[in-house]
C-alpha cells in the first residue's frame, strides 16, 4: 500500500491513531497532488491536529503508514518495517509547519526566529563559530541575506529587530510562515492559519496562502475548521469527523455532501446553503 | 495596523543586537582589566607599603580573591550555557567539577605516581568532563524542567561520594590489592603539581642580570597568586570570547529556540537531543577546566570541597547576573565571591565583637546566648545568599545585567502587543466585506484577493 502516484506529494494509507481506549484518527487515506493546495476540515476534536502531528512526527501512527515523495516517513513501510522519523528529521525531509496556537520563539527576534528556520540549511560546525573560519561567514552572511528576503517576503522587513513577543497577532502568524518557510519545505502544513483572526485579515492571509503556491511552488495543506476560509483557495477538501474520513473531493462537492453537512455543519452551517 | 516600528537603535553586530555601545563597553572593561593586572602586581608592595592604612581600613581583594572571583566566572560561564541558553536547569553542576579536579589529581600528583604537565592534564581534564555531561546527559535529556533538575542534583550528590569513597577498593576479585587507592578518600589528594612553565637558562639570566630573580621556573600555585591570577585573567578572557562566539552562532541560536520552545524548534529541524547534549557537555567542558584550574592552583583538593552548596551558589552567581547574559554571569560571580571572601569577613570585624558581647550581657537564653557568644559573620554566608536571592526575585528577577529581552518580558514592558482588532463598527464592517468576497470567491470571482495583492495588505482596518 505504499506505492505512490508520481504526482502526489504526500500520500497517507490506513493512518490510525489510538490514544488508550480512544480511535483519535481512524483508517485515514489521504492525497496531497503536488503544487495543490488541499485542506483537511472538522469540527473541533474531529483528529485533524492528531494527523497534522503524525506527519511530522510529534505523535507516531498506530498503525498505517504516511509516505512523502515516495518513501515511507512514518508508520509502516512494508510487512516488516516500521518506519518513525523524528520531528527534526520530517523538517529535513521537506515539510514545515505551523502551529494552530502560535509557537514563536517569544524572546527571539523576528529575524533570529527565521534563522532558526533556516538551521538545518546551515553547515557550520559549532567549534567553526569559534574560530570563525571565512566559510562560516560567508554562510551566515547567506542566511541574514535569506532571512530578511523571508521578512520582506511576508511585509515584516521593517520588524526584523523586534521580538516576536511583541508583535501584533496577525504578524505573528506570518512570522510563522516565514519562518517555516526558512526551513525550504516543499509541503508547508498551516494549522489553522486564521485562528483568531478576523475577518480582513483572514481574507488577506488566504489570499497571500494562495500567492505562495503560485509564485514558491509550495503544496500547502490547511487545516482548518472554519469552512468558509477554506472554500475558496482549497482545490480538494478532505472533511474528517471523530477521527474518520467522511467525505473528500472538490470543495463543491463537499459542500454538497450530505454527511458533511449533517455531520460536520450543523444546522447554522446548513443555513447559509 | 499602526504604523511599522522603527527598528531598534541599537547597533547591529554580529548576529544579535548589541544594547548600548559595544566599543565604550569594550573601552570601559579594557580600562579595568589593565588597572586589575596593576593592582595585583603591586598587591604587595601596595598593601605594605605606602597605602598600608587604606588596606588596613578598606575591603580591597587580595590577589587569592581575585583568582577565585576569576575561577567562579569560569564556572558560572559554564553552567550559563546549560541553564541560560539552553534552559536545562542543572543543580549538579558540582559533579562535572569534581571530574576536572580529580582528573588533574589523578594525572599530576604523587597519588598514583604520574607526573604530566598540566598544560596537557588541563585538556584531558576537559575532555573526561566533557564526556561525563555528555554521558550524563544521554539518558537524562528527554527529562524536562524539575526532573532534569531533580537528576543532576543526585549527580551531583554521587560525584564527591564517590571520591570520598574510593580510597580503599577491593580488587582482590580480579587479583587486584585489598585495599586500591583510587582517590585517596576523605582526606582529598594533596599535593597535586601546579601549572608550570620552564624558564630557559638565557631568559633567567638576562633577568638576572637586570636584578629580577625568576628562578628556574614559572609556578602558578597559591604561593605565586600574582602569576596565577594572571593565567586565569587570560582564562577567562579566552572562554567568555568563547561564550559570545558560542552565542552569536547558529548553535547558539539553536539552543535559545530549545529554550523558547523545545517543540517548536525541533519542528523547524533543529535535533533537540544533540544540541542539548552540546549544551551539556560543553558547559561540562568548562566546569572541567576549571576543576583542573583549581586543583594545580591550590595544590590539593579535598571532597569536601565539591558540596551541593557549590552547585548552588553558582546558580546564584548567575541569578544575580541575569540569566542568559554573559556578562550578567561573570559579574554575578565577582559579587558574590567578593561579597563571601572579601566583604563579610571585612564587616565582621565590625560586628562579631559587638554581638559576642551582646550575647555574654545577656541573661542566659538556651541555645541563642550560645550562638551569639561564638558568633562569625562569615558562617551566615548562605542566609546572606538566601536574602540576596528573595530581593533580587522581588525587585529585580531579570539580574544585574541582564538580556535586554529578559528585561523587558519580567517588567511588562511592550508585552501586550497592540491589538490587531479595530472598533466594534470596523469590525462589523470588514465583516460584511469579508462576507460579500467569500461570495465573489465562491463564484470563482477573487476580485480585489489576487495573490499580487501585497501592497493592499498594509491598508488594514
Amino acid at each position: 500500500m505504499t506505492a505512490t502516484a508520481p504526482d502526489l506529494i504526500l500520500s497517507a494509507r490506513g493512518v490510525t491513531k489510538r490514544f488508550g481506549g480512544l480511535l483519535a484518527v481512524s483508517d485515514v487515506d489521504f492525497d496531497i497532488p503536488r503544487h495543490g493546495i488541499v485542506s483537511l476540515i472538522g469540527p473541533n476534536g474531529a483528529g485533524k491536529t492528531t494527523f497534522f502531528n503524525m506527519i511530522t512526527g510529534l505523535y507516531t501512527p498506530s498503525d498505517g503508514s504516511i509516505a512523502f515523495d515516495g518513501r515511507v516517513i512514518q508508520g509502516r513501510d512494508g510487512p516488516k518495517r516500521f518506519v518513525l522519523s523524528k520531528p527534526h528529521q520530517v523538517v529535513r525531509a521537506g515539510i514545515g509547519r505551523t502551529f494552530q496556537n502560535i509557537r514563536l520563539f517569544g524572546n527571539m527576534t523576528a529575524l533570529e526566529n527565521v534563522l532558526v528556520g533556516l538551521h538545518h540549511t546551515l553547515k557550520g560546525h559549532w567549534w567553526e563559530a569559534i574560530y570563525r573560519p571565512r566559510s562560516l561567514m560567508d554562510e551566515e552572511a547567506r542566511a541574514l541575506a535569506r532571512g530578511r528576503e523571508l521578512l520582506a517576503l511576508m511585509n515584516l522587513d521593517a520588524r526584523e529587530h523586534d521580538y516576536a513577543r511583541n508583535l501584533p497577532y496577525g504578524d505573528q502568524r506570518r512570522l510563522e510562515i516565514a519562518r517555516a518557510l526558512a526551513t525550504d519545505c516543499r509541503l508547508l502544513l498551516l494549522d489553522e492559519p486564521t485562528a483568531g483572526m478576523n475577518p480582513n485579515e483572514t481574507l488577506e492571509l488566504t489570499s497571500f496562502v494562495r500567492g505562495l503556491r503560485d509564485r514558491l511552488g509550495v503544496t500547502i495543506l490547511l487545516i482548518e475548521h472554519d469552512m468558509k476560509v477554506v472554500m475558496g483557495i482549497s482545490e480538494r477538501v478532505t472533511v474528517l469527523d471523530h477521527g474518520e474520513k467522511i467525505a473528500e473531493g472538490t470543495p463543491a462537492e463537499v459542500r454538497a455532501d450530505v454527511r458533511v453537512i449533517e455531520a460536520y455543519l450543523g444546522r447554522g452551517a446548513a443555513g447559509h446553503n | 495596523m499602526s504604523a511599522a516600528t522603527e527598528p531598534s537603535g541599537g547597533r547591529f553586530r554580529g548576529l544579535r543586537v548589541a544594547v548600548g555601545d559595544p566599543r565604550r563597553q569594550v573601552r570601559i572593561v579594557a580600562a579595568l582589566i589593565v588597572v586589575t593586572i596593576v593592582y595585583a602586581f603591586l598587591y604587595n608592595d601596595l598593601r605594605q607599603g605606602a597605602l598600608k592604612p587604606l588596606f588596613e581600613t578598606l575591603p580591597f581583594p587580595s590577589v587569592n580573591t581575585l583568582i577565585i572571583m576569576c575561577y567562579y566566572a569560569i564556572l558560572a560561564l559554564g553552567l550559563n550555557i546549560v541553564v541560560g541558553f539552553a534552559g536545562l536547569l542543572d543543580l549538579g553542576y558540582v559533579a562535572f567539577y569534581v571530574f576536572g579536579a580529580y582528573t588533574t589529581a589523578f594525572l599530576a600528583s604523587p597519588l598514583h605516581d604520574i607526573h604530566m604537565p598540566w598544560w596537557i592534564v588541563v585538556w584531558i581534564a576537559v575532555m573526561v568532563a566533557a564526556l561525563a555531561g555528555v554521558l550524563l546527559g544521554a539518558p537524562t535529556l528527554r527529562l524536562r524542567g524539575d526532573y532534569l533538575a531533580i537528576v543532576t542534583l543526585g549527580f551531583g550528590e554521587i560525584l564527591p561520594d564517590l571520591a570520598r569513597n574510593l580510597g580503599e577498593i577491593d580488587l582482590s576479585f580480579i587479583g587486584g590489592p585489598k585495599d586500591f587507592n583510587l582517590t585517596a578518600g576523605p582526606i582529598g589528594v594533596n599535593p597535586i603539581d601546579p601549572p608550570i612553565i620552564p624558564i630557559p637558562d638565557f631568559i633567567g639570566s638576562a633577568l638576572g642580570g637586570l636584578g629580577i630573580d625568576v628562578g628556574d621556573a614559572l609556578v602558578f600555585s597559591n604561593l605565586n597568586p600574582v602569576a596565577s591570577f594572571y593565567l586565569i585573567l587570560v582564562l577567562l578572557l579566552i572562554v567568555f570570547g568563547v561564550c559570545v562566539r558560542l552565542r552569536d552562532s547558529r548553535l547558539g541560536r539553536a539552543w535559545m529556540a530549545i529554550r523558547e520552545d523545545e517543540t517548536a524548534a525541533a519542528s523547524m529541524g533543529i535535533d533537540t537531543v544533540s544540541t542539548k547534549l552540546l549544551a551539556f557537555g560543553l558547559g561540562a567542558s568548562f566546569s572541567g577546566f576549571t576543576g583542573a584550574f583549581f586543583g594545580a592552583y591550590s595544590t590539593a583538593i579535598f571532597p569536601d570541597s565539591f558540596s551541593f552548596a557549590v552547585s548552588i551558589s553558582i546558580l546564584i552567581m548567575i541569578v544575580l547576573g541575569g540569566m542568559g547574559s554573559l556578562r550578567g554571569a561573570v559579574v554575578g560571580a565577582f559579587a558574590i565571591r567578593y561579597l563571601s571572601d572579601e566583604l563579610l569577613p571585612y564587616l565582621g570585624g565590625f560586628v562579631d565583637e559587638p554581638v559576642r558581647s551582646v550575647g555574654s550581657a545577656l541573661p542566659e537564653i538556651p541555645i541563642l546566648t550560645q550562638r551569639l557568644e561564638a558568633f562569625t559573620l562569615t558562617s551566615y554566608n548562605f542566609l546572606l545568599y538566601g536574602v540576596i536571592l528573595i530581593l533580587m526575585m522581588l525587585y529585580r528577577p531579570e539580574g544585574l545585567l541582564p538580556v535586554a529581552t529578559r528585561k523587558a518580558e519580567l517588567h511588562g514592558e511592550g508585552v501586550a502587543a497592540e491589538s490587531t482588532f479595530g472598533t466594534a463598527d470596523e469590525v462589523a464592517e470588514a465583516a460584511t466585506a469579508y462576507e460579500a468576497s467569500i461570495h465573489d470567491l465562491e463564484a470563482g470571482t477573487p476580485g480585489a484577493l489576487s495573490p499580487d495583492s501585497d501592497d493592499e495588505r498594509r491598508s488594514g482596518p
